[in-house]
């Protein structure tokens, strides 16, 4: 059994209870400690052990290479349970995943009908006009960049002024990207409009993308509360199904 | 190793401030999730302190 080199850690001090203010001062303490600890770390030392008291009162050894695994791991964990907690109160999560830090940028964005769900629960309640718009520009970034991007973000562009810089952005990237391709079908496109505007496809989509979320996410409630409506349903996947139809119009 | 390790500990700092980023930004938080966030912080704090207390932290030079 080592011998203890600091009293018992108290349960308190692994659970703090503190205000946001001293949850400031403490973030920047602890992380600025850190980065003088790593930076004055070498290879040798990381298999040092040390000895200490845990909460429950017990003597451990670790070393310094698994403490400092340990604190990564145990982070994440409960990073995990904090956002899930966001999620559950109606709040945005801030996804922290490593990949995300690796890359540089929110790991929060996903093709498929899940990220525009995720994306959907960033938008406050009673807040259907911006989520409308929010799954469109959805739509249009992750699933079908090309050829809705004028039209649709043309809509987003007068509606929303949060949205006008990515929508105007959109908007420049697709048009430089397809533009001749536009023009010469730009009869098709509107046949497929609308086409699919009263076709049983919007019908056989919206059922698909409907079933797609509550598999995906696991409650038609969580669904109904955050979507607000099938109006906002529908407009994500009248985007979609013009697309596609549209690229297979194209092709 | 050592240059991984590194790499997580600047991971966990960028994780704690997006967390926290998000806090500042929501207008009420629920508290059971401040309370998780006491405890990544808390828990770093105490292994912090261990790490610090130990043998490594106080080498200069080669061991």
């Amino acid at each position: 059994m080592a011998e203890p080199t600091e009293q018992r850690t108290a349960r308190s001090d692994v659970w703090p209870t503190l205000t946001l203010a001293e949850i400031e001062v403490l973030h920047g303490a602890v992380h600025a400690g850190y980065a003088s600890y790593v930076a004055a770390l070498n290879v040798t030392a990381l298999d040092q052990s040390l000895a200490y008291i845990n909460s429950a009162g017990r003597s451990f050894e670790t070393s310094v290479r698994d403490i400092l695994m340990h604190v990564a791991l145990h982070g994440q964990y409960h990073r995990g349970k904090i956002n899930l907690l966001l999620r559950q109160a109606g709040l945005a999560p801030a996804p922290t995943d490593y990949i995300a830090f690796v890359r540089g940028e929110p790991a929060a964005v996903r093709s498929g009908g899940r990220s525009v769900l995720f994306l959907h629960v960033h938008v406050r309640l009673g807040n259907r006009i911006l989520a409308i718009h929010r799954m469109i520009v959805a739509g249009l970034v992750l699933r079908q960049p090309v050829l809705l991007a004028p039209h649709v973000c043309l809509v987003v562009l007068l509606a929303t002024f949060e949205h006008a810089i990515l929508a105007g952005v959109v908007v420049l990237a697709d048009v430089f990207s397809v533009v001749p391709r536009v023009r010469m079908r730009a009869g098709t496109l509107l046949r497929c409009f609308f086409r699919l505007r009263f076709g049983v496809e919007l019908l056989v989509a919206r059922v698909v993308f409907v079933a797609a979320l509550v598999i995906g996410h696991g409650s038609i409630s969580v669904v109904g509360r955050n979507i607000g409506s099938l109006w906002a349903i529908d407009s994500y996947v009248a985007v979609s199904s013009i697309a596609t139809r549209c690229r297979a119009a194209l092709a | 190793m050592l240059n991984e390790l590194r790499r997580l500990t600047d991971h966990a700092h960028w994780a704690d401030t997006v967390l926290l980023d998000a806090f500042r930004a929501a207008p009420q938080l629920p508290d059971e999730a401040v309370r998780e966030y006491c405890h990544v912080l808390g828990a770093e704090e105490v292994w912090l302190s261990r790490l610090n207390k130990g043998p490594p932290a106080r080498m200069s030079g080669p061991p």
